[in-house]
């Protein structure tokens, strides 16, 4: 070995020495290590403490822990350290196209969809939402289900929103920012509109609302492929879209169509969510497959997509919406709640890889 | 000019791009049959606006007021290749 060896165990701690053996440690989703990706920030070194800060791109990271616990033991492997204090950050990246746009305060907009209604896509929208939220990012959802709108009686929020001047003021419920277009009609009253309303009511939903600083805007689509799918992947650019889809076979095929509509207007398909998966009954415990089993995760792999999880049919989860509390911020700690915030830190695993490898789309 | 992300560039000669406008009054939305033709357009006319569409495409103002047709970019390139292969109408060269 060589007297100049970076690793001579004689020669004092540096940042050299830190930022090398922190160089081990992989982003799993992002495939660089994390000081590459230039994660850690204010490194000090005093004596043998040794702190910095690991900012990672989202706060309701999946790999959060492991990535902190591996770094401390690496840099606690240093001859010479004593005390390792790491402080967990997060700063979420903004998808490219959307700091020029009306939208500049807000870093990442994504879709909920589903080929058919009744699949539980608000239910799905909602829970990722307010995960996101309690996770400590900034979150909004707009409720585009201009057809049936469930998501304000999930949120307990089933008034209009107030405007000043022409720009309306986002609600707030469960750590969320909400806009719902179908509170734009009173709540009693069936919407019919043409193509075109809907196409306006979307663009005010997003452009007339005074959204702030938002790390994720979630939108609830109605189901199908309509005017509102179109218009939003037309007017923003999306970072993507999850799939909300039941096991069944028929719900699955036309969640196909769905799917197919992003990837023609080009955006990316960040996961299929099976909600309905299955059935605990709460007398025996025992598992049904009433929807049968698998088709979701089938149909991930052969499109090649991420499989976010599977959803239970699950009493909680229906109760907590009934009464504008959803089960993530009511009952954290149950199974389903886990399922469902598990999926919403994949969501934002995918979030943040997208941003990493969107195109930037210029026009000069 | 679009510079595409393989490195290719293409230019687009504007009364041409007009001329292959995919909207549904440019073109019959059942049949495919062309209803504006490139030689319905007059050679002065310009570029006023280029817009992006969500990121999938490019949305054209044109001097004639004409702003309705939505440029996919897998049909942009489509029409820059197949001019290079020197295969249609359109008169776009790829240079």
């Amino acid at each position: 070995m060589a007297f100049w060896n970076k690793d001579d165990k004689n020669s004092p701690l540096s940042e050299d020495k830190v930022l090398g053996v922190l160089k081990q440690v992989q982003d799993p989703d992002l495939r660089k290590d994390i000081v590459t990706l230039g994660f850690i920030r204010n490194l000090k070194i005093d004596s043998g403490k040794v702190s910095f800060d690991l900012n990672l791109t989202t706060p309701a990271c999946p790999v959060k822990d492991q990535m902190r616990d591996q770094a401390i033991a690496l840099v606690k492997g240093l001859p010479g350290v004593e005390n390792v204090d790491v402080k967990m950050t997060s700063e979420v990246r903004a998808m490219p196209q959307l700091d020029k746009s009306a939208l500049k305060g807000v870093r990442n907009i994504v879709a909920v969809g589903s080929g058919k209604g009744g699949v539980g896509k608000s239910t799905i929208a909602v829970n990722i939402a307010a995960s996101l939220g309690a996770a400590g990012a900034r979150v909004g959802l707009l409720d585009g289900d201009i057809y049936g709108p469930t998501t304000p009686i999930m949120l307990g929020l089933e008034l209009p929103p107030k405007s000043v001047g022409n720009r309306m003021i986002p609600q707030e419920s469960n750590g969320l920012k909400f806009i719902s277009m179908g509170l734009l009609v009173k709540s009693d009253q069936p919407l019919i509109w043409r193509g075109p309303m809907a196409h306006k009511a979307l663009q005010q939903c997003l452009f007339d609302v005074d959204w702030g600083e938002l790390d994720y805007l979630i939108v609830d689509l109605p189901p199908g492929t309509g005017d509102v799918h179109l218009t939003l992947a037309q007017a923003v650019p999306l970072t993507g879209a999850v799939i909300v889809s039941t096991p069944q076979d028929v719900g699955l095929r036309i969640s196909m169509k769905t799917l197919r509509m992003f990837q023609q207007t080009r955006v990316p398909i960040l996961g299929i969510v099976e909600n309905m998966s299955y059935y605990i009954c709460p007398h025996c415990n025992s598992r049904d497959h009433i929807f049968g089993h698998g088709g979701g995760q089938r149909a991930a792999e052969q499109l090649g997509i991420p499989f976010l999880g599977e959803v239970p049919l699950d009493l909680a989860i229906r109760t907590q919406s009934d009464i504008g509390k959803p089960i993530v911020i009511a009952q954290p700690d149950a199974p389903s709640a886990r399922t469902l915030r598990e999926i919403a830190e994949k969501v934002a695993a995918q979030v943040s890889i997208r941003t990493f490898e969107a195109p930037v789309l210029e026009v000069e | 000019m679009i510079i595409w992300a393989d490195g290719q560039d293409s230019r687009y000669i504007a009364p041409r791009l007009r001329g292959m406008c995919p909207c549904a009054s440019c073109k019959d939305e059942m049949t495919g049959t062309r209803i504006i033709l490139p030689i319905h357009i007059p050679d002065n006319l310009e570029f006023r606006k280029i817009e992006l569409v969500g990121q999938y495409a490019l949305q054209f103002e044109w001097s004639d007021g004409h702003r309705t047709g939505i440029y996919s970019f897998e049909y942009l390139r489509e029409l820059a290749d197949s001019a290079s292969r020197g295969l249609d109408d359109s008169g776009h060269r790829a240079e």
